[in-house]
């Protein structure tokens, strides 16, 4: 078997993945401080020893208490990103400053903390594509040096190439190489993600929510692909939020406070559809407040995009 | 008998004021080596200055590393001990030997995490952990240091 630690776990997206890809590995630990994000990995992975808690009161050794002395042969993180994310506009302006200044950026060391202190055979840190710049890997190389892994590779994958039905590029940190899969020349639909949604059987997370009521009258009138919100970002960018789907296309970044107008309904989607939208299959089911739901879905990490780094390992460990 | 050979290393912190307070409690309790390792942001350009200030005016000695290994690189201490909690150590400080060992002129190191839950078990390896048998639950690393101090000038008084 190989174990599995999830730090910074959410609601198990980024775990499930591995369990998906093959009955090898067994999550034996998993810790986040939102109980209802651990409240849905044991909805889905009951076999795990859950630990709701802030990471940084939390030893190496209090983690091997927990899994029975059994120390881990791979350790998946994914750590806060706003700290670093170009759509937050309180972002600190200096690198540095983002992962040594900044509270939430600091937990990101915290994961390396334990990675190095654990020493597992693989690790993969997922973040945005922020993590990748020049300056960031200098940093993140830097807490490495005197660890046992001599190579990190900032390996950026794009969820949309892998058959997930939105737009994601993330970075994940990692000891090995994660080769890209070339860009696909008609990646994943909205309409194809919500492809037998309209049925009468029961569908978790399906429930159909009232729309803002600032938002009712707009709604009807949104063309496809236009939003009903912008803000400004880090820097000069502008974001968007309550963007129209275009069914033909994959949807923009799902993120935690992501809301997105179907494409055809003029309504907000559901928490299953936002959960279609980033390839997560039917059956893991989202526990918690509406807002935690879409929440656990939009910070987490598209299961197969995790069932294909499981695919990597497996790979590695055969050559 | 002096501290003249202790050596009290603060480890991995980003606040400012307690890199400051380390030096203060040090310097007030009569240590005057003291050492700081893997600082970081406010830490490291605000609080090694001012803490510069104070060690300085008082005659004593400040060095600051990256890390631990290069503290024993450029020391070469004859022990070195981590105060950790009393989960992560199975001894409590032992102050007599301490004392005994300082007296026949040994370096010794006394490493302190600046952070919850302080060092990691890597670093622990590089030395003993050891704990303070009068704490009963955590405490931060400012009491910790003070509580040590306090402990080791009684142990050199009893054994003069």
């Amino acid at each position: 078997m190989m174990k599995i630690v999830d730090l910074f776990c959410g609601g198990g997206g980024y775990a499930y993945g591995f369990l998906m890809a093959n009955p090898i590995f067994e999550v034996i630990f998993a810790i986040d401080i939102d109980y209802r994000a651990i409240e849905t990995y044991k909805h889905n992975i009951p076999t795990t020893h859950t630990l709701i808690e802030d990471i940084r009161n939390v030893h190496s050794t209090d983690i091997l208490k927990c899994t029975g002395e059994k120390e881990p042969d791979v350790i998946i993180a994914s750590p806060p990103c706003e700290s670093f994310s170009s759509a937050n506009p309180g972002r600190m302006r200096r690198e540095y400053d983002q992962l040594y200044s900044d509270e939430i950026g600091r937990l990101f060391l915290e994961a390396i903390r334990i990675i190095i202190d654990l020493e597992p055979d693989y690790f993969f840190i997922e973040n945005v594509a922020q993590i990748a710049s020049f300056e960031m890997k200098k940093l993140v190389k830097y807490e490495f040096k005197r660890s046992k892994y001599k190579k990190i590779y900032f390996n950026i994958l794009r969820a949309e190439n892998f058959g997930v039905p939105s737009i994601r590029k993330r970075v994940f940190v990692s000891n090995i190489e994660i080769p890209q899969k070339p860009s696909q020349r008609t990646s994943k639909t909205s309409q194809e993600a919500f492809e037998s949604l309209q049925t009468d059987r029961f569908i978790a997370n399906h429930e159909i929510m009232p729309s803002p009521k600032n938002f009712e009258r707009k709604i009807p009138h949104l063309p496809s692909g236009v939003a009903l919100v912008y803000f400004k970002g880090s820097g000069r960018k502008t974001y968007r939020n309550f963007v129209r789907l275009e069914k033909n296309k994959p949807s923009p970044t799902v993120m935690g406070k992501s809301r997105f107008i179907h494409f055809e309904e003029h309504r907000i989607c559901t928490v299953r559809e936002h959960a279609r939208l980033m390839g997560y299959p039917d059956t893991f089911e989202f526990l918690g407040s509406i807002e935690s739901q879409y929440n656990q879905v939009g910070e987490s990490v598209p299961p197969i995009l995790s069932e294909y780094i499981a695919q990597r390992i497996l790979l590695a460990l055969n050559n | 008998m002096s501290l003249q050979n202790l050596f009290m290393v603060f480890h991995n912190s980003h606040s400012r004021n307690a890199v400051k307070y380390f030096a203060d409690t040090c310097i007030g309790l009569g240590c005057r080596n003291i050492i700081y390792s893997k600082l970081s942001s406010a830490a490291a350009s605000i609080g090694i200055p001012e803490a510069q200030k104070t060690i300085f005016k008082s005659g004593g000695n400040l060095l600051f590393f990256s890390d631990i290994p290069d503290i024993i690189e450029i020391f070469n201490p004859n022990l070195i001990f981590f105060l950790v909690p009393q989960k992560f150590a199975n001894e409590p400080v032992p102050y007599a030997n301490i004392a005994k060992e300082l007296q026949h002129d040994k370096k010794i190191l006394i490493i302190i995490g600046g952070t919850t839950p302080g060092v990691t078990r890597k670093e622990l390896d590089l030395g003993k952990g050891v704990f303070l048998e009068e704490v009963i639950s955590d405490v931060n690393p400012i009491t910790q240091t003070a509580l040590f101090l306090i402990g080791i000038k009684k142990a050199i008084q009893e054994n003069e």
